[in-house]
C-alpha cells in the first residue's frame, strides 16, 4: 500500500514535535479537569443542601463513574478534539508547501498517496488523542465513584454491562464525525495557499454551521457537524452524558447511531477525494 | 547532446528535451535540452531568474512542462513517486521540520520512503553536525540548516541528486566539505548530480558538465574542461614603466588586448592573446619587451575560470 510510508511519516511527525504532543495531551487534560470541576460543584452542592436540612440528595439515582466519564469524553474535551482535528487536517498539507518541504513528500509517493497517507494519518492521531481522553476520563470518573449499576429506590435502572456498552455504542457514533473534522480540514489544506488561510477556510464554516445547525432543519441530518462535539446536541458524544446516565428521554432514536456513523464517513471519503484531486492538479 | 541511449548504455539521469514553460511574466523556460548522465556532476549556472529552480521542478515532475518531455531515471519525470528514494533533494531552502530535532528530521525521511532506520551519524559528522543531532531544526542557522537538508538528500544513498544552492549559507570550509560529499557520491556510487550554485569556484571544483542558463535557454552546455579550453588565454604581465608596456602590447600582433589592473596594490596589465598558444605568445610578448628596455617583474598565464567564463558568455548573450 502505497499510501503506507506516508501515514506512519506523518503520525511520526504529529507525535515528536513538542505541539503534536500537546495536541494529544490537551483533550484528555480538559477532560480531566472538566470532570474535577463538575465534581468539586456536586460535593458543594450537596454540603450545601446538607448544611439547609434538604434531604434532596437522597431523592435522585445514585451517581456512578459512568456519568462523569461521559462528561469527560463528550465535553470540552471532545469539543477541543474537534478543533485539534479540524486545524491538523487544515495544516497537513498546505504548511508543507508553506515550508518548501512538499516536493519532498511528493518524491516518495504520488500526489494521491501524499493527500491519502496525511489525512489518515491525521485519523490516526486523532483516534490516539480520543483515546488519552477516553483513558483520562475513566481513570479520573473513577477516582470517587464506581463503575457500577445505577439504582433508583432499589431498582436497578441500567446494569454495568449495559451502561459500559451504551458508553461504547455512543464513543463509536461519535468517532467518525471526529474524523471527518480531519478530512474537512485537509480539504481545506489542499485548497488554501497558506496556513493562514487554510485554518480559516477550515474553521469558519464549521463553526458557523455548527452554531446554527439546529436552524437548518432536516438538512442538518445530512452534516457531519450535526454529529461532532461541537456546540452540537445531536452529537452521540454529546447525548451520552445523559444516556449514560439512563435518563428516561434520552435513548438513542431509531437509526441515530447509524446516522451519525455514515453520514460523516460518507462526508469524510468525499472531502479527501476533493483534496485529492485538488492536489492533483496544483504545482507542488 | 547526445543522442537516444542503446539498449548496452544505461539512459541518463535526467533527459530534458525542447522542454518549455511560461509564467505569466513570460517564459521561463524555453526549448531546454538537458542531459544529466550518470556518475558526473552537472553545474547548473545563471544569473538568478534564469529559470534553474523552474528548470529542477520540471525535471522533479514537480511541474508539467508546456512544451517538451521531461525523463528521470529512464521514467516520464511526472511518475518520480516511482524511483522514491532514488532521488535526493534540497530545493527551495532547507524545507525542514522545524519542530523536530535534526535527528528527528533524518528519521522523518527514512519513514516516508518506507525505509529501514539508517545510521546517519556518519554523515552528520561529515558535515559537522554531530553536536547538533539533538537540537530542533527551528533553532538552528540558516547554514546548519542548509547543511542538514544536504544530509537528508544523501541520506539513502540517492541514483540522483538535484541540488539548488546547496552551499549558500555555508563557510567556504564547509561549502567545500558538502561540495566534495556530491562529488563523492558521484564518482564512487556513479550518482547523478545536477546542482546549481553561484559559487562558481567551488563549482569549477568539482563540476564535470555545465550548464549555463539565461532567461530560460541554455547558452552553454559541454564539458566544462572543454568549454573553459574555449576561452581566449591571457596573461598577467608586471612591467615597468607600465604606460610604455601597454603602448607596446596595444600593438603587438599576438595580443587580442590589453588591459590594465590592480592586484594587491600591484599595478599589471592583463593581455588577452591572439592565439590559443598561450606559452608560445607569452615567450614572444617577453621577447618584445625586453628587446624595448621594458623591464618585466613578473609574467603569469591567467588560468581560464569558470567565472570567466560565465562572464563573458553572458557579456555575449542578447540583452
Amino acid at each position: 500500500m502505497s499510501f503506507v510510508a506516508i501515514l506512519r511519516a506523518e503520525l511520526f511527525r504529529l507525535t515528536r514535535t513538542r505541539a503534536g504532543r500537546v495536541g494529544l495531551a490537551v483533550p484528555a487534560l480538559l477532560a480531566a479537569a472538566q470532570i474535577g470541576v463538575a465534581e468539586l460543584m456536586e460535593q458543594l452542592t450537596t454540603a450545601r443542601a446538607a448544611a439547609s436540612g434538604a434531604g434532596a440528595a437522597s431523592e435522585t439515582p445514585s451517581e456512578t463513574a459512568f456519568g462523569p466519564l461521559a462528561d469527560g469524553v463528550g465535553g470540552l474535551g471532545a469539543m477541543a478534539l474537534a478543533m485539534i482535528a479540524l486545524l491538523t487536517g487544515a495544516f497537513a498539507v498546505v504548511r508543507e508547501r508553506d515550508q518548501g518541504s512538499l516536493p519532498q513528500w511528493l518524491l516518495a509517493r504520488s500526489r494521491g498517496a501524499v493527500v491519502l497517507g496525511k489525512a489518515l494519518g491525521t485519523c490516526v492521531y486523532v483516534l490516539l488523542s480520543f483515546a488519552a481522553l477516553l483513558a483520562t476520563s475513566m481513570a479520573v470518573a473513577a477516582l470517587r465513584h464506581d463503575y457500577s449499576a445505577i439504582v433508583d429506590d432499589g431498582y436497578e435502572m441500567a446494569s454495568a454491562g449495559e451502561l459500559w456498552l451504551e458508553v461504547a455504542r455512543g464513543c463509536a457514533a461519535g468517532l467518525p464525525a471526529l474524523l471527518c473534522c480531519a478530512c474537512f480540514g485537509v480539504l481545506a489544506s489542499s485548497l488554501a495557499a497558506s496556513v493562514g488561510a487554510a485554518a480559516i477556510a477550515a474553521i469558519v464554516p464549521f463553526t458557523l454551521l455548527a452554531l446554527f445547525q439546529s436552524t437548518l432543519g432536516s438538512a442538518a441530518d445530512r452534516l457531519f457537524i450535526t454529529y461532532a462535539p461541537f456546540f452540537s446536541e445531536r452529537a452521540p458524544l454529546a447525548r451520552l452524558g445523559k444516556v449514560a446516565r439512563a435518563f428516561s428521554d434520552t435513548h438513542w432514536e431509531q437509526g441515530e447511531l447509524l446516522r451519525a456513523a455514515l453520514v460523516p464517513t460518507i462526508e469524510a471519503a468525499a472531502c479527501l477525494a476533493l483534496a485529492w484531486l485538488v492536489t492533483r492538479r496544483r504545482p507542488a | 547532446m547526445s543522442g537516444a541511449p542503446t539498449a548496452t548504455m544505461p539512459a541518463p539521469a535526467i533527459e530534458l528535451r525542447g522542454v518549455a514553460k511560461a509564467w505569466r511574466g513570460g517564459a521561463a523556460l524555453d526549448g531546454v535540452d538537458l542531459l544529466v548522465p550518470r556518475g558526473k556532476v552537472v553545474g547548473l549556472v545563471g544569473p538568478s531568474g534564469a529559470g534553474k529552480t523552474t528548470l529542477m521542478r520540471v525535471a522533479l515532475g514537480l511541474l508539467a512542462p508546456d512544451r517538451g518531455s521531461a525523463r528521470v531515471l529512464g521514467a516520464p519525470a511526472a511518475a518520480i513517486a516511482r524511483h522514491s528514494c532514488r532521488v535526493g533533494l534540497l530545493l527551495d531552502g532547507a524545507a525542514l521540520e522545524a519542530g523536530l530535532t535534526v535527528a528527528d528530521n533524518l528519521a522523518l525521511h527514512v519513514v516516508r520512503h518506507g525505509r529501514k532506520p539508517v545510521d546517519a551519524k556518519p554523515l552528520l559528522q561529515r558535515l559537522g553536525l554531530a553536536r547538533l543531532a539533538g537540537r530542533r531544526a527551528g533553532r538552528l542557522s540558516q547554514g546548519e540548516a542548509i547543511r542538514v537538508a544536504l544530509a537528508r538528500a544523501l541520506l539513502l544513498e540517492p541514483d540522483l541528486l538535484i541540488l539548488d544552492e546547496p552551499v549558500a549559507h555555508l563557510d567556504p570550509a564547509l561549502a567545500a566539505t558538502a561540495l566534495d560529499l556530491c562529488a563523492e557520491a558521484a564518482r564512487q556510487r556513479g550518482a547523478a548530480v545536477l546542482l546549481s550554485s553561484h559559487q562558481l569556484a567551488e563549482l569549477e571544483r568539482i563540476a564535470d558538465r555545465l550548464v549555463l542558463l539565461h532567461r530560460g535557454k541554455v547558452l552553454l552546455e559541454g564539458e566544462l574542461a572543454s568549454l573553459l579550453a574555449t576561452i581566449q588565454p591571457a596573461v598577467r604581465i608586471a612591467a615597468r614603466p607600465i604606460e610604455k608596456a601597454q603602448a607596446l602590447l596595444a600593438g603587438h600582433r599576438a595580443v587580442r588586448n590589453v588591459a590594465p589592473l590592480r592586484v594587491d596594490g600591484v599595478a599589471l596589465l592583463r593581455v588577452e592573446l591572439a592565439s590559443a598558444t598561450a606559452g608560445h605568445a607569452a615567450a614572444e610578448l617577453n621577447g618584445a619587451l625586453h628587446a624595448a628596455s621594458i623591464a618585466v617583474d613578473s609574467l603569469a598565464p591567467e588560468r581560464p575560470t569558470l567565472e570567466e567564463l560565465f562572464r563573458r558568455t553572458l557579456a555575449g548573450a542578447a540583452p
